[in-house]
């Protein structure tokens, strides 16, 4: 595939997230250990130095402190999801051919002015596997 | 891909007054049968997709057949030789999953990770050069947000070598053309387009308003093709779904009567798609 074309389908498919959510899935691990160990979290101190670091919400705005509350939120629903998803046993009638999307650790490559977190990995943890479907040999009501 | 703002007074514009003058002939009272008599004086050189991968965009309104049409093709596809992603974006109907292992969904029902979802499943399709079917959902808003980036998506789907095939289910109801109207003017427009009229929500002479409807007509004079579902009756499709069971797998396990009634659907389900039957993954 030519790489321009993978590069404007990478673009769009991270067009619809805002920079915010996408620095908190970049950051999962290292922001979440820092919000685990401060117990309670001063959001308000939080979501000032991610407005200096110039993460913007969906709209492109510097986010409230309920946004930076809910995007976090929303990033731990898909990430633990994903997670969940790939430690679930693949189905043995499944060819396995869903590599080609599986995260793929990287330097994480922090810029400056990135909150001072552990580093994390710059995959994308919610990154979904693709595999061929199969037709059941039993139908039934949902697994 | 130049998409051109459509007001709902363009969507929708009825037919009437002079314009009821130069409607077909009246219907003469033929005895009913489960032909359509209008499947149309169409179809002039349908694209060959045969061996070609493609993806599947299937779209229209809710409860309007897709799910329904969806197992069909998977049923009759290389979906049936676990060749083919099968894939539900539909955030509440997700009931491909009782026939299907492997389904892909979402990992939320969030509109912006359904959205990241399914640019990273059409990445994937045209990475391992996979076919792909995939419910789009009444509703759907995924498929726009990726035109509002990407209004040429079908052109380059078709540069990487996978066919897009956009699969608009359509009922009896003219406002069952809006996501038609809406997809065609958001630029996604591939030289695979079927409008697929589902007898489900009517008998073929009830869809006279849809046909004639500017939406209609400009997607099929664009090259899009129309095709019919046929209708299966309530009672079999009742039965079907209520014990689980694949349309190919029936048999006589609901009795002769809803047997042969499933077996002659899925025959005239051929019947209706043979014209496009390369664009089946």
């Amino acid at each position: 595939m030519p790489a321009r074309s993978l590069e404007r389908i990478r673009q769009a498919a991270m067009s619809s997230r805002s920079t915010l959510y996408r620095w908190m899935q970049r950051n999962y691990d290292g922001f979440g250990a820092a919000l685990a160990e401060a117990g309670r979290p001063n959001w308000k101190a939080i979501t000032a130095e991610l407005v200096a670091d110039g993460l913007t919400d969906a709209d492109g705005k510097p986010p409230s402190q309920e946004a930076v509350r809910q995007t976090w939120w929303k990033v731990r629903k898909a990430v633990e999801a994903a997670r969940a998803k790939r430690l679930a046993p693949l189905s043995p009638a499944a060819p396995a051919v869903s590599a080609a999307v599986a995260p793929t650790p990287s330097p994480s490559g922090k810029a400056a002015g990135e909150l001072p977190l552990p580093s994390t990995a710059d995959a994308a943890p919610d990154a979904p596997k693709f595999r061929p479907a199969r037709l059941r040999s039993q139908p039934h009501e949902d697994t | 891909m130049a998409s051109k703002p459509i007001t709902r007074a363009t969507i929708f514009r009825f037919p009437g007054g002079a314009e009821r003058e130069s409607l077909p002939e009246v219907t003469l009272p033929l005895p009913t049968t489960t032909a359509s008599p209008m499947r149309a004086a169409q179809h002039g050189a349908v694209l060959d997709l045969a061996g070609k991968p493609k993806v599947w965009f299937t779209i229209g309104r809710g409860r309007i057949g897709k799910t329904t049409l969806l197992r069909w093709a998977a049923e009759m596809g290389e979906a049936n030789e676990g060749r083919v992603i099968c894939a539900a974006a539909d955030p509440v109907n997700r009931s491909l999953r009782v026939y299907l292992d492997g389904v892909a969904e979402p990992p939320t029902n969030d509109a912006a990770d359904v959205a990241q979802w399914l640019q990273e499943l059409l990445l994937f399709a045209l990475q391992e050069k996979m076919s792909a079917l995939v419910d789009l959902g009444g509703g759907d808003t995924s498929l726009h947000r990726l035109l509002g980036t990407m209004p040429d998506l079908a052109s380059v789907m078709e540069e990487e070598g996978v066919s897009p095939v956009a699969v608009h289910v359509i009922g009896s109801d003219p406002h069952d053309l809006v996501p038609l109207a809406t997809t065609e003017a958001a630029g996604f427009r591939p030289a695979a387009t079927m409008l697929v009229l589902n007898q489900m929500t009517g008998r073929p002479d009830r869809f006279s308003d849809v046909i004639r409807h500017s939406a209609f007509q400009a997607a099929l004079g664009r090259g899009a093709v129309q095709v019919w579902m046929p209708l299966l009756t309530p009672d079999a499709a009742r039965a079907v779904d209520a014990r689980h069971l694949h349309f190919t797998q029936v048999g006589n396990t609901l009795g002769p009567f809803i047997g042969a009634s499933v077996r002659a659907w899925l025959k005239a389900m051929s019947d209706e798609f043979s014209p496009v039957k390369s664009w089946l993954p």
